[in-house]
């Protein structure tokens, strides 16, 4: 019996592994959850449940796994890892710092501290996230990073200097990615665009460069470029809310609202935390006359962005909640006249 | 050449294209920009075309920053002549606009100049002199435009003054763009209220800008345009403010305003975040009778266009196709102008960005001119035959007819090079006319299209002069003219001539 039921977990075990080495994560996930339920205490699995979430895109999931592991060994080691770099992933970069820290211990490799620098930057500990950039040394990340967190410290001339050295690098795609990251974060949209142009020239089977590349050309107004790229990436993106949310508002401005509509429905339908698509949604509706159906899109969007408060003053008005329409617009006024002073 | 002689010598060089031709004037608007990138030195470049002499030549005048003013006299055939120390005009005062107007009636245009401590006013005295008058109190703000409005319709010309920030050299900060130092973001200084003078006759100026109630708002103020919006027959007035709310100062008649830009809808763009409003135009670009309005911002902020819908204004810059084409520029100067003489007002950009060329972004912040073709259905197309021009740091462009052969060609200022004088090839088979009635508040009818006599045009600028229609392939057009005062005066009349319209 015994016997048996080794056997049986030997052979799971080794589906399980098959699966990931397979890209096959849902059936690991699938693996791994029966393992664990046979042998909750068996951290290993759960050190395994967790890379199968994560792989399939599933943090938060994979976040609570991994927690429980490192419970069980609290000791440095590649389950802080992997807790740090999903907490990234759900953009909660202070809650990354102290795992990526631990694992840092564990092992200063190049990624460790790529991905703490990244933690520090996205928590606004700029001084410590250039330290840890620059330990990368004349890299493409670790010349990116330092001069961006330089930038912020207001260094400029350490982040002038890291920024120079960067161009400097032999061109690659991954460069290109990065310098262009750069340039988005200066608002320089547009040679952002060109960036990801070099970047996808270099390597044009990569789509997910070309998804970067349909956002860059998107963010920089270049609609028509933009739909272009979007229509031949929707086979792989079409479930993705943020690739919905920008592409619908591109055939909104370049084809109208009607055009745009249904994607931006799509997306903050699957997304409703996704704030910047419900304020694009909510102004398609406005325009188009769905005044009342606007109005929860845009107060949902006003919250985090005053400008939206201008067409949700302009919904009030025109269902006749004039009162409101003249307290959202005088909060408006306020808010941008603040923002812009 | 008229339409029908170009047509014929068309057989002759067919395919053959003329390109158009920048010549430099004798002007060269200088800045005075130091390593410590104070903001004046960001701002110049706004002038005049009208005719000072009464020869029918339109002529230039260019207020300077760190140099003298220039009156260039129109010899005819694109020839100038300076004649700046002969009109009186040699003068150095750090300024950024001029407006002319007509103020004493006296038949000889007169001349407004915003400076940066004072508003100047030069009275044509009819003999190709000026003299300067001390009539106008601008309270040591920052002017950088004027508009002539006649504000009750009582037949004289008011004075609207467009300030700009509270800017004081003692508090200048030092700004870094990229690691460079460079001119400030306009939100490190504070606003300042408008100016409107009322004029009484005989060189003597009121300043009402508190009983009229446009000093209650304070802005950023870079450019007006003035027209009757709403069409109650009084003269309105629209201000871009330099990253805050535009300003519409609606005329409530007996020299009373009320700011209704919210109103209108025309305070923000539509998705609610205001632009680094620059030069504006208002004019009838879709031929529905009612003036519409475009104006320059920076680069990411599109050039935001407005239609007027009779009750107020709808943005159209993303159908229109502005917002494509114009979201990676930066403009000043800009105007509505009829390139191609098909009978669609399209849309001409004098652009740069307000960074210096020495600044975070380097070269990148010259860029060429553009022009917009307006393809009739309410949306617009990239001009073309502009592509050789040269990148520089444009600042002003008026449009006008200056060589006369019925084709509007173009000045662009610049900082710190000559000024150029854009001719334009026309290579367009269209037809045209112009409407010679030079007072303000007047609206022109032709065939479907409308013009507004208006002083100020684009960035700090001026146009006094003939209103050019192209008209297709018209060769004999209605035109109906609305003067101020109820006096129309209607008419059919062959096209490619000008016609005079007296008051």
């Amino acid at each position: 019996m015994i016997f048996a039921l080794l056997l049986f977990f030997q052979s799971l075990s080794e589906q399980g592994a098959r699966a990931m080495k397979e890209n096959r994560f849902t059936d690991a996930e699938r693996i791994y959850r029966q393992l664990v339920k046979e042998e909750p205490n068996e951290p290993r699995l759960r050190m395994n449940l967790g890379l199968a979430l994560f792989s399939a895109a599933k943090y938060p999931e994979a976040s609570i796994e991994f927690e429980k592991f490192l419970k069980a060994v609290p000791a440095p080691g590649p389950g802080h890892f992997m807790l740090g770099v999903s907490r990234l992933k759900l953009r909660k970069p202070c809650e990354a710092i102290s795992a990526l820290e631990s694992a840092r211990k564990w092992q200063a490799s190049s990624q460790v501290v790529l991905e703490l620098g990244d933690a520090y930057f996205g928590c606004k500990r700029y001084a410590q996230a250039a330290a840890a950039f620059e330990a990368l040394g004349d890299t493409p990340k670790g010349l990116q990073g330092a001069g961006l967190s330089y930038a912020r410290l207001g260094k400029q001339q350490e982040a002038s200097d890291a920024f120079a050295k960067l161009e400097k690098l032999p061109p690659s795609a991954e460069l290109h990615e990065l310098l262009a990251e750069v340039r988005t974060l200066e608002n320089r949209h547009g040679d952002a665009v060109k960036e990801l142009e070099e970047a996808v020239r270099l390597a044009p089977k990569d789509e997910r460069l070309r998804r970067l590349y349909a956002r860059a050309l998107w963010r920089a107004g270049q609609y028509e470029e933009a739909r272009k790229v979007y229509a031949s990436l929707v086979a792989r993106w079409s479930n993705d809310p943020e690739f919905n949310y920008e592409y619908g508002d591109t055939l909104v401005r370049i084809e109208g609202v009607e055009a745009g509509l249904p994607l931006l429905e799509k997306a903050v339908k699957a997304a409703p935390e996704l704030i910047a698509a419900r304020g694009a949604l909510g102004k398609a509706l406005l325009q188009i006359g769905r005044t009342k159906e606007s109005i929860p899109h845009l107060d949902a969007a006003a919250q985090q962005d005053a400008t939206v408060l201008l067409p949700l003053s302009r919904a009030y008005k025109a269902i006749g909640r004039l009162q409101e329409a003249a307290r959202i617009e005088a909060e408006y006024k306020q808010r941008v006249s603040e923002s812009q002073n | 050449m008229n339409a029908d002689a170009r047509r014929f010598l068309g057989w002759f060089f067919c395919f053959a294209t003329v390109p158009w031709e920048m010549r430099p004037l004798p002007f060269t608007l200088l800045n005075g920009e130091t390593a410590k990138k104070q903001l004046p030195a960001s701002v110049p470049g706004g002038f005049a075309v009208f005719d000072y002499d009464n020869d029918g030549k339109l002529d230039l005048f260019f207020p300077n920053g760190a140099g003298s003013h220039a009156l260039l006299r129109n010899k005819g055939e694109l020839q100038f002549e300076d004649v700046t120390e002969r009109a009186g005009l040699h003068e150095s005062e750090f300024a950024f606009g001029a407006t002319a107007g007509d103020f004493d009636k006296d038949g000889f245009v007169d001349l407004v100049v915003s400076g940066l401590k004072r508003v100047l006013l030069y009275r044509n005295r009819g003999d190709g002199t000026f003299d300067r008058l001390d009539a106008i109190d601008n309270h040591g703000r920052w002017s950088v435009a004027s508009s002539w409005v006649d504000i009750e319709n009582d037949g004289d010309l008011d004075l609207f003054v467009v300030n700009y920030v509270d800017w004081r050299p003692e508090k200048e900060r030092e700004c870094l763009v990229n690691g460079k130092p460079d001119f400030c973001h306009p939100r490190f200084y504070g606003p300042t209220p408008n100016a409107l003078f009322r004029n009484d006759g005989g060189g003597k100026f009121i300043d009402i800008s508190d009983s009229s109630g446009i000093s209650k708002h304070r802005g950023k103020g870079m450019s007006a345009a003035t027209a009757d919006f709403n069409g109650d027959g009084l003269t309105d007035i629209f201000v871009t403010n330099d990253r805050s709310f535009a300003f519409y100062f609606r005329n409530l008649g007996a020299g009373r305003f009320e700011e209704a830009a919210f109103d209108v809808g025309i305070a923000a763009p539509e998705d609610g975040k205001p632009v680094s409003g620059m030069g504006v135009d208002a004019q009838d670009f879709d031929n529905d009778g009612r003036p519409d309005i475009v104006y320059t911002a920076l680069r990411d902020e599109t050039f935001p266009l407005y239609r007027n819908t009779g009750k107020g204004f709808a943005e159209v810059t993303s159908p229109s196709r502005m917002s494509v084409l114009t979201r990676s520029m930066s403009g000043w100067g800009m105007a509505f102008a009829d390139v191609d003489n098909d009978g669609w007002k399209d849309i001409v950009a004098a652009r740069s960005d307000a960074l210096s060329p020495t600044g975070g972004r380097g070269s990148a912040a010259m860029e060429p001119p553009s022009w917009f073709r307006n393809s009739r259905k309410g949306s617009f197309t990239a001009g073309t035959g502009w592509d050789a021009l040269p990148r520089a740091m444009y600042r002003g462009v008026v449009a006008a007819d200056f060589d006369e052969d019925g084709c509007v060609d173009f000045v662009f200022t610049a900082l710190n090079t000559a000024a150029q004088i854009l001719r334009n090839p026309c290579e367009s088979t269209g037809n045209w006319l112009k409407v010679d009635a030079r007072v303000p508040g007047t609206r022109v009818r032709v065939g479907q299209q409308w013009r507004y006599v208006t002083t100020s045009t684009g960035y700090a600028s001026s146009y006094l002069g003939p209103l050019h229609f192209g008209v297709g392939s018209a060769k004999e057009i209605e035109v109906e003219v609305f003067l101020p005062g109820d006096v129309v005066r209607k008419m059919v009349t062959p096209t490619n001539r000008t016609i005079k319209i007296e008051p």
